[in-house]
Formats: structure tokens, C-alpha cells, sequence
């Protein structure tokens, strides 16, 4: 075995071969910092070029591609508080915070080691798992997936913060959005509204980038700071800092270790996925740590946490893949056609025959991650520099970036409504104090949890019980719930007051979102009545119980006492980039009209290129928004937009072919369509 | 636009004549068209499947068998089972002959049992590059081991969802056949039904394609690790796959025809189309080319590197079948229709 480990070893360090995984480094980097933009996109790119490439040069491309979006991803999520890919959400919440108290580089360096350390170490467990590889899998029955997904939701127990009502409210409602589409068991269309795009259920990009990306940007735009005025004071930042971020994460390397292994275990659990790994290690970091209390503030812990978990989880990822086919995520669906379009059947082979393939896997993962950490290690002062850009020139500019990473998550006008619909929603909730993470791990984990339950239930009923890892995961998950709740209850009994009289209701914007939220899932409830019982229970679970949750945070919040100013926002601690409308220096009078106006441009956006095309509709919007709303000379604004558009044409119209949805403008001449090929 | 006219057989016959009798011109004036041009090839999937293998695989030989040699740019259109490509190839996309795709096989079915709005025959077909059996198959540790216990025992069968192949044979099995099975839905996809069976989770699942069998689990049957209960092939069909046909097991001539209109689909497992209306001589070359790329060496070669069946049916048999199937009395439908459960 040590034999094939070295053999492979000495493939991959043939010059030509790392000069192909630089190659693939290098663009995986450049694809994790594109929100929107990920592994998925970079395989679907190249795998038509492997076609006349040795397998293991093949390999070292995809996945010294595919391996490092994971480390450059959080280059967006602390600069701008724009995860750079779906597994990058967490990192935001300390990431971003870091920046704004000037230490972006401490951050960059605790990221860095931390992806490097995660990175290597899920490279390492798949190394060490090998000869148990296939026994593991075949361990993991629908019993045992079902309970992981438990597992998973009961990290919104953490994760709500002070806010439990609401967190369990937007998780719910998470697990509802979850149920849109067809389901599958008895295929009925549930809350499609008689649209396609619902037919296959909300894609995870726009959702994620309209709920943690577009927010940022929102405020960014209303604020008018953006980052450059904390980071001007830093500008030059003292490559000290950066080293400073490495020493931290050496100091909390037992943190790395556990997030590592987290990251990994989950990794190969199918159907977990990578948006949601991140905050489960997340929440096991606010959870196990001491002083939580600092987490969400600029917690370096937070950053290294999440960046652990998000890298280690590709090794865990290739776990079930590797011994049979069967891919745990979006990315590795697409690596295992790579597998078959080079001759290889994943199976028992991989672990036999091809063993020496399934090293140069192993030695690519970890040869990856350490040249892509290097790489931005020693780039972080360009990165940083983005840092000065003028908000008036990074607010278009990354929200059409946005807007056409959404896009690319099923190519329809759908996504560009679901990330502007959702980027009011995650602002709404942001402002107004509640918890977002739960929502996404509803969201995420519905679907999956919904599959094993039923088939768990029909194959072992209450029998699953009796499974020792079933038992475990559950026992685990009981932990994660119980803790805070006996917490919680013994600091109640112990502060319990006089009691006062109940106050008169009070109408706040927060009673009038949750009801709204209210109403929305009482429609959505009325419109399961002719379900299917099977294609109902679910979804009348979630929906019942999110209804319950929701009119508990309107009875607390309408009649609870008004607390001090700064108090205000509930869930503060888990979204601490939570804008606060009165700290700032302009009155609140313009501020409250930026919103307005920032909206409108959303709504307009929309309609422009409903009317004219993608494309021309983001050319035109980022043109007079740099120019009109952010007073950018003309000059400056045209050649923004220029710039931008012709690299989105280049990229997306020559690079993915992208077939542009069908707009108003190329229904009324039919030539200026054929001519273009973009309306 | 409603089934094809007299006149429009009648104007495909003289344009036929034309092609016949000016090949060079009609020929110079394709070739005029496609060159410097794209051609889109819509696939109804996402990038990395069965459909999605076969389509670029197609679509990286075709150019160079196609009059003008045009730039073959693949597009994915994953939505609804490949749904939103078929219908957006029946309405929406260009007909000058500039797009083709391909879909779902059983979806020529949609219209008939879930009354979904697009006519199959009306598309201009190139063919299918291959036809499929489908296969039911237990482990070897199950105590299903033949047609008889699969048809008296309880066995556990998995499946995908709703209309997904597994579902619709193994519905089959219980409402014609009369099968005791208890079918356990829900599955992401046919990797995890495998794994499914190999765990023991459960007896077997249906809609296996030999295909797929000979070219991912070449353990199973080297090993022995399966047994092949039953094929679904269309009738006619001779292979040597050690399972009895399905249409062997009944004698009803109701169900034979029922069975014949689904098992029909099994032929074009790997469809081709265009939107309709392309015009004539541009069809005609783009179904030549087709059948030239389907037997290129090249392309074949690469097809058995990548373990892709290659068995073509031209257009003219799909047209026929299509023409068949949409030939059967309402009553055939309709029992063909609650046999896969809809």
C-alpha cells in the first residue's frame, strides 16, 4: 500500500502534471472568489478537456481546481461579507467583522492555515479510511442518513443565538422552501405557482446569495462607507498581521482538529452538503468554546472554524464516491463522469486495481490545498487593496457579479427573481434582528431529511433505533439542543422577577414581519389541502410548526416590554453585521430614502433585463447606478460598466455558452436576437 | 398546428424530389447556411449523466460530417426530468435548423398520461443513437431470487420517484402482473439504489439498464453478486441477457398492447431532436450527418472507451413508433397509464 502511496506520489511530482495542477489552482482560486461561481462550474468547464489527457493529469486538474474554491472563497466573505462559494457563509459572520476592525490580514492568515490544515487533513482521512472504506459506506444505511440530517437540524438551536423563537421560525420556514417542487414520492407539484423553474426546487446559489450576499451590499449602499474607510486607516497592512492570523490558528489547533473532522465525517454523509457544513462547525465552535459570547463580533475562532470544516470536507466527499459511485455532493456528481470518461468504474476497483489513482487523488487534494494557500498567503496585499475600492464603484459592480452567479444556478429568470426576492428577505431579516443560518439549514437539510424519513420509515420503522450510530448521532443532537435549553431555563428561573402587568400591544416592524410571514405560511398551508397524504405530511409539519413559531414571535414581540436601545436586536450575536440605522453619521432621514432608492434600482434592474436582456440589463444598471445613485463622474461610470460587461461576455457568453433567457426586446425583432445571441 | 397534413406530406415529397434532383444545389445552399454558424445542442440534464455523455460525445464528432462544418456548442437545460428542454425545443427555440436536443426517453409519453402540452410527433427527429434494456434485479443474499418469488413474496424494490424509470416498472409489476412488491421511492438516483442493494437495505430495484450494469457494477455479474429477474424490451427483441421478457408473462392482448406502447420508449433511449418545422433540406442533412457520426470509427471508438451503447435508430423508426403509440385506442392508454401508476 505505502508502495502505490509512492508510486503515486512520484506521478504527480512530474513537472508537466503540477504544472497542470497549478493551472487548475489557479482558476479554482479565481472561480472561489466569484460568488456565485465554484467547483461545479469550473468541472462542468473542463472536464471536456480532459478528453485526451492521461487520468492522472486529468485528475490533477479537476481537483487542483475543484479543491481550492474553498480556500480563495473566503477572500469575498471577509472583505466584502460575500461568501465567495456556498460553503463560505460562516465565515462571513467573523470574517467580515475582522476586516471592518482593520484586521483583514489577521483573518486572511488564520483563513489560509486554517484551509491548509483542514485541507490536508481530509486528504489525510481519506488516506487512512482506504482499507475501510467500503465496510463504512455499506455501514451507512437510510437510517443512519436520516439521523445526520437530524444532527444538522439541531444545530439551529445554536445557531439562532438570542433568538430562539426566531431562529426555529426561520428554520421552518427553511425546511417549507425546501418542500417547493416535485416530490418525490408521489410526484405532486408542491408550491410550484405553475412554474418550471419551481418544478425542480429552489437552487441553492441564488438562494444563499440572496440571504447572505445581497444584504451586505444593500447596506453597504445605504451606509456609503462600504469597507474602504476602515480599511483605508489600515491600508498598509503590516504582513506581521497576516502571521499573527497563522499563530491563532496554531494556538486553536485542537479547534482546527475538531472542525476538521466534522467537516470530513459530514463530507461523506450524502446529502449533507457543503452549505451547511460550515455552520454545523460553526455552531459546534460557539458551542464547545469558551467566552462564546465573543462569536459574531470578530471571533478569529469563528474564521478558523469554518474555514477548517469547509476544506476538509472535499477528502470526506470523496469517501462514497471513490468506493461507490455514489457522489455526496453537486461537484463530485460531476467528478464521477470524469471517473467514467477515463475508464474507471468508482467500486471495489479504486481500491484495488486502481489504488495507485485513488493516491494521486489523495496527494492532488493535498498538493492543492498547499499551493492555493500559498498562493493567497502571498497575494493577501492585492487581495486587501480591493478593500480601497470606492463603494460607488464595488456596490454595482459585485451585485451584478451576484447577479449572474445566481443566474448560472439554473440559467432562468427564475434565479434572478429568487436572489432579488431573497436578498429583500435576508435584509428584512438582517435589519430587524433575525438569526439567517437556521433559515439555510431548513432549507438545505428539508430536502434530504424528507427522503430518509419516509424511506427509513417503510424499511425499518422504529427498529432504526436499535442502530448503534443511529443512536449516537441522535444522543449527539440531543446534546446540541438540551444544553442551551437547561442554560437557558436555569437563568430564567433564577432572574424571575416581580411580575409586572402586560403591556398594551405595540405595533413594530418586527410584528408586521412575522405577519407577514404569518399570512405567507397560512396561504401556503391552504394551498397543501389537496395533497396527497404522503406528499403532506411533511411539509404539514414544517409549515405547522413554523406557523406555531412565528405567532410566538409576534405575541413576544408585540407584547414583551421595549427594551433599551442596543438590546434591540435580538439575534445580534449570530448576525452581528446587523445594521444598526441610528449609529451612523448621516440622519436617519436619508438613510431611510437610500433604502428606498436601492430598491428601486433592484426593482428597475429586474425589469430592464426582463426587457432587454441579461446582459444589456446589467450593462445599463451598473452604468447609472455607478453614475446617477452613487455620483461617480460619467466617464468613470461608462467605463465600469464597459469593462465589466465585455468580461461577463467573455466568461459567461464564450467560456460556458450560456444560453441567455428570452427577452422582450429579441420577441419584437427576431433578427436583433439572432444577431446577438443575447436577448 | 395539428397532426401532418396531406399537403405538408405532399410538400415534403416534392422537396424530397428537389433534394433529389439538385443535390448540388440544395447541398451548396446547406452548406452555405452552416457555415460559420453554431449549432446549439440543447441537453435536458445536468452536466455529467448518461444523457449528458452521449449528447457531447455527439456533438464533438457531428461537425465534421455536417455540410458548412459548424461550431457544435453544447448548452445544459436541466428542469422538471428534462421537461423544460423538450418543451422549449417544441415552442420556443429557433427552427432554421440551428438547434437540437435531447431529453428524457419516456417523455414522449408525458403528453398522453399527464397531458403535458407538446406533440412529439410534430418534433424533426434525427433518431436515437442507441435502444436500452431495462432490467429488475435482486441480490444475491435476497431471498427473491426469480419471477415466481418476486411475484408471491414481499420483496422490498426501490425507486426514484414518480415517473422514473425504477417506479414505473416496478408499478407495472403490481397493477398488471399482480406482483406482491412493496416499492420503497425516494431515492436520489440509480448510484444510491445500487448501494441501496448492496447494503441489504434492499431486495432490488427495476429500470436498470444492461448498459449501465455491464459498464458500473462489471463486479455484479462476474461475481454473481445479482440475480436478473425480468427484461423490459420492446417486442421482437433478441439478446442473450439470461432474464425472460416481460412480454412473455402475459397473454392478454390489452396488456401486451399496453406494455408494447411503454416498452416502446426502450428504442429511443437516446433521442435526438429538432424543433419542429426545420426546413427539409436542412433536416435532411443534419439527419445525415447524424447517422454518419453514429457510425464514424472515431466517435465509436471513444464510445466504447467511455462503456456508451451504440445501436442507432434512424428518424424514419422513431416517426414510426411515435406514430404507433399515438395510434392506440383510449383504452390502451388508459391501462397503460395506471399500469405505471399514474
Amino acid at each position: 500500500m505505502l508502495d502505490a502511496a509512492l508510486q503515486a506520489l512520484s506521478l504527480i511530482l512530474e513537472p508537466m502534471r503540477l504544472l497542470i495542477m497549478f493551472g487548475g489552482v489557479l482558476l479554482g482560486l479565481a472561480l472561489g472568489v466569484i460568488p456565485g461561481l465554484g467547483g461545479i462550474v469550473g468541472l462542468a468547464l473542463l472536464i471536456p478537456f480532459t478528453y485526451h489527457m492521461d487520468a492522472y493529469s486529468a485528475f490533477a486538474l479537476l481537483l487542483g481546481m475543484a479543491s481550492v474554491t474553498t480556500v480563495s472563497d473566503f477572500i469575498p466573505a471577509v472583505l466584502f461579507g460575500v461568501p465567495g462559494t456556498v460553503g463560505a457563509a460562516a465565515t462571513v459572520l467573523d470574517g467580515y467583522p475582522l476586516a471592518q476592525q482593520g484586521q483583514a490580514a489577521r483573518a486572511f492568515g488564520a483563513g489560509y492555515a486554517s484551509s491548509l490544515a483542514g485541507g490536508v487533513f481530509g486528504a489525510l482521512m481519506l488516506a487512512v479510511a482506504i482499507p475501510v472504506l467500503r465496510p463504512a459506506v455499506l455501514y451507512l444505511g437510510s437510517a443512519e442518513l436520516l439521523a445526520f440530517c437530524v444532527f444538522g437540524l439541531s444545530m439551529v438551536a445554536v445557531l439562532s443565538g438570542k433568538a430562539p423563537l426566531r431562529g426555529l421560525t426561520a428554520a421552518a420556514f427553511g425546511l417549507m422552501l425546501s418542500m417547493i417542487g416535485s416530490d418525490p414520492e408521489t410526484g405532486t407539484l408542491r408550491w410550484t405557482m405553475d412554474s418550471l423553474y419551481l418544478w425542480d426546487h429552489l437552487p441553492l446559489v441564488p438562494v444563499t446569495l440572496g440571504i447572505f450576499a445581497v444584504p451586505e451590499l444593500i447596506d453597504m449602499a445605504i451606509k456609503r462607507t462600504g469597507i474602504s474607510t476602515y480599511s483605508a486607516l489600515h491600508a498598509k497592512l503590516p504582513v506581521s498581521s497576516q502571521w499573527d492570523g497563522v499563530r491563532d490558528a496554531g494556538r486553536n489547533w485542537w479547534l482546527i482538529l475538531r472542525c476538521s473532522g466534522l467537516g470530513a465525517v459530514l463530507g461523506a454523509v450524502p446529502g449533507i452538503g457543503s452549505a451547511v457544513i460550515d455552520w454545523i462547525a460553526y455552531g459546534h465552535a460557539v458551542q464547545t468554546e469558551k467566552n462564546p459570547e465573543n462569536f459574531g463580533k470578530g471571533d478569529i475562532r469563528g474564521v478558523i472554524a469554518a474555514e477548517a470544516s469547509n476544506n476538509a470536507k472535499e477528502g470526506g466527499h470523496l469517501v462514497p464516491t471513490l468506493a461507490f459511485g455514489v457522489p455526496a455532493g453537486a461537484s463530485m456528481a460531476l467528478l464521477l463522469s470524469a471517473f467514467l470518461m477515463h475508464g474507471f468504474t468508482p467500486g471495489p476497483e479504486m481500491l484495488t486495481k486502481h489504488l495507485d489513482l485513488t493516491y494521486a487523488i489523495i496527494w492532488t487534494l493535498t498538493l492543492s490545498h498547499i499551493m492555493g494557500a500559498l498562493i493567497c498567503l502571498s497575494a493577501s496585499g492585492l487581495f486587501a487593496r480591493l478593500a480601497l475600492i470606492r463603494v460607488g464603484l464595488l456596490v454595482p459592480a459585485v451585485l451584478s457579479i451576484i447577479f449572474l452567479g445566481a443566474f448560472n444556478g439554473s440559467q432562468s429568470w427564475g434565479d434572478l427573481y429568487s436572489v432579488a426576492l431573497f436578498g429583500a428577505l435576508g435584509w428584512g431579516m438582517k435589519q430587524l434582528g433575525w438569526p439567517r443560518p437556521p433559515l439555510i439549514l431548513g432549507f438545505v437539510l428539508g430536502a434530504t431529511f424528507e427522503r430518509y424519513l419516509f424511506i427509513s420509515g417503510e424499511l425499518y420503522g422504529l427498529s432504526a433505533l436499535q442502530r448503534p450510530i443511529v443512536v449516537i448521532v441522535l444522543a449527539g443532537a440531543a446534546w446540541v439542543v438540551l444544553r442551551p435549553v437547561y442554560r437557558a431555563t436555569r437563568r430564567i428561573i433564577a432572574n424571575r422577577g416581580p411580575r409586572g402587568r402586560i403591556p398594551s400591544p405595540r405595533l413594530t416592524w418586527n410584528v408586521a414581519f412575522s405577519a407577514g410571514l404569518i399570512g405567507l405560511i397560512g396561504l401556503a398551508l391552504a394551498q397543501s389541502a389537496d395533497w396527497p397524504v404522503h406528499a403532506r405530511l411533511v411539509p404539514l409539519a414544517a409549515g405547522g410548526a413554523a406557523l406555531l413559531f412565528a405567532v410566538g414571535t409576534l405575541l413576544t414581540e408585540a407584547f414583551a416590554t421595549p427594551r433599551p436601545i442596543g438590546e434591540h436586536q435580538a439575534g445580534h450575536m449570530m448576525d452581528s453585521a446587523a445594521m444598526d440605522m441610528h449609529g451612523h453619521d448621516a440622519p436617519a432621514a436619508t438613510l431611510h430614502w437610500r433604502a428606498v432608492r436601492i430598491f428601486g434600482w433592484l426593482a428597475g434592474l429586474i425589469a430592464t433585463m426582463t426587457l432587454i436582456g441579461v446582459l444589456p440589463g446589467l450593462f445599463l444598471a451598473m452604468l447609472l447606478i455607478t453614475w446617477l445613485e452613487f455620483r461617480e463622474r460619467w466617464q468613470v461610470a461608462l467605463t465600469l460598466a464597459a469593462i465589466m460587461s465585455v468580461a461577463f461576455w467573455l466568461v459567461f457568453d464564450r467560456l460556458f455558452s450560456t444560453p441567455w433567457p428570452y427577452a422582450v426586446v429579441g420577441d419584437l425583432w427576431p433578427w436583433l436576437r439572432s444577431a446577438t445571441h443575447l436577448l | 398546428m395539428t397532426r401532418l397534413s396531406p399537403r405538408t406530406i405532399l410538400r415534403n415529397i416534392v422537396a424530397c424530389g428537389v433534394l433529389l434532383a439538385a443535390p448540388g444545389h440544395a447541398a451548396s445552399l446547406t452548406q452555405d447556411f452552416y457555415a460559420g454558424r453554431n449549432i446549439n445542442v440543447v441537453i435536458g440534464y445536468s452536466v455529467g449523466g448518461g444523457y449528458d455523455l452521449y449528447a457531447r460525445l455527439l456533438a464533438r464528432f457531428f461537425d465534421k460530417h455536417m455540410a458548412g462544418t459548424p461550431t457544435m456548442v453544447p448548452q445544459s437545460m436541466p428542469g422538471a426530468g428534462s421537461l423544460k428542454s423538450v418543451l422549449y425545443l417544441s415552442s420556443i427555440a429557433p427552427k432554421d435548423g440551428t438547434v437540437f436536443g435531447t431529453f428524457g426517453r419516456s417523455l414522449v409519453l408525458e403528453p398522453l398520461f399527464s397531458g403535458a402540452k407538446f406533440d412529439p410527433r410534430k418534433l424533426s427527429w434525427l433518431g436515437s443513437i442507441t435502444q436500452d434494456v431495462s432490467l429488475c434485479v435482486t441480490s444475491s443474499t435476497s431471498p427473491i431470487k426469480t419471477w415466481d418469488d418476486l411475484m408471491t413474496k414481499n420483496a422490498r424494490m426501490g425507486g426514484q420517484a414518480a415517473g422514473s424509470d425504477p417506479d414505473m416498472f416496478a408499478s407495472i409489476l403490481k397493477n398488471l402482473f399482480g406482483s406482491n412488491l412493496k416499492l420503497v421511492t425516494g431515492y436520489p438516483g440509480n448510484n444510491e439504489l445500487a448501494l441501496a442493494l448492496e447494503r441489504g437495505e434492499l431486495d432490488g430495484f427495476c429500470g436498470l439498464s444492461w448498459s449501465s450494469l455491464v459498464s458500473r457494477h462489471p463486479d455484479w455479474l462476474a461475481d454473481k453478486r445479482i440475480n436478473l429477474i425480468v427484461q423490459a424490451s420492446p417486442p421482437g427483441t433478441v439478446n442473450d441477457i439470461k432474464a425472460p421478457q416481460l412480454l412473455s408473462k402475459t397473454d392478454d392482448p390489452k396488456k401486451r398492447a399496453a406494455l408494447t406502447l411503454i416498452l416502446a420508449t426502450q428504442s429511443l433511449a437516446r433521442p435526438f431532436a429538432a424543433p419542429p418545422g426545420v426546413p427539409p433540406e436542412r433536416l435532411a442533412a443534419l439527419r445525415e450527418a447524424f447517422l454518419q457520426t453514429v457510425a464514424d470509427p472515431e466517435f465509436l471508438a471513444e464510445a466504447t472507451k467511455l462503456g456508451l451503447d451504440v445501436a442507432p435508430v434512424p428518424a424514419s423508426t422513431v416517426d414510426a413508433k411515435l406514430a404507433q403509440i399515438y395510434a392506440q385506442p383510449p383504452e390502451i392508454i388508459a391501462l397503460a397509464k395506471q399500469a405505471v401508476g399514474y
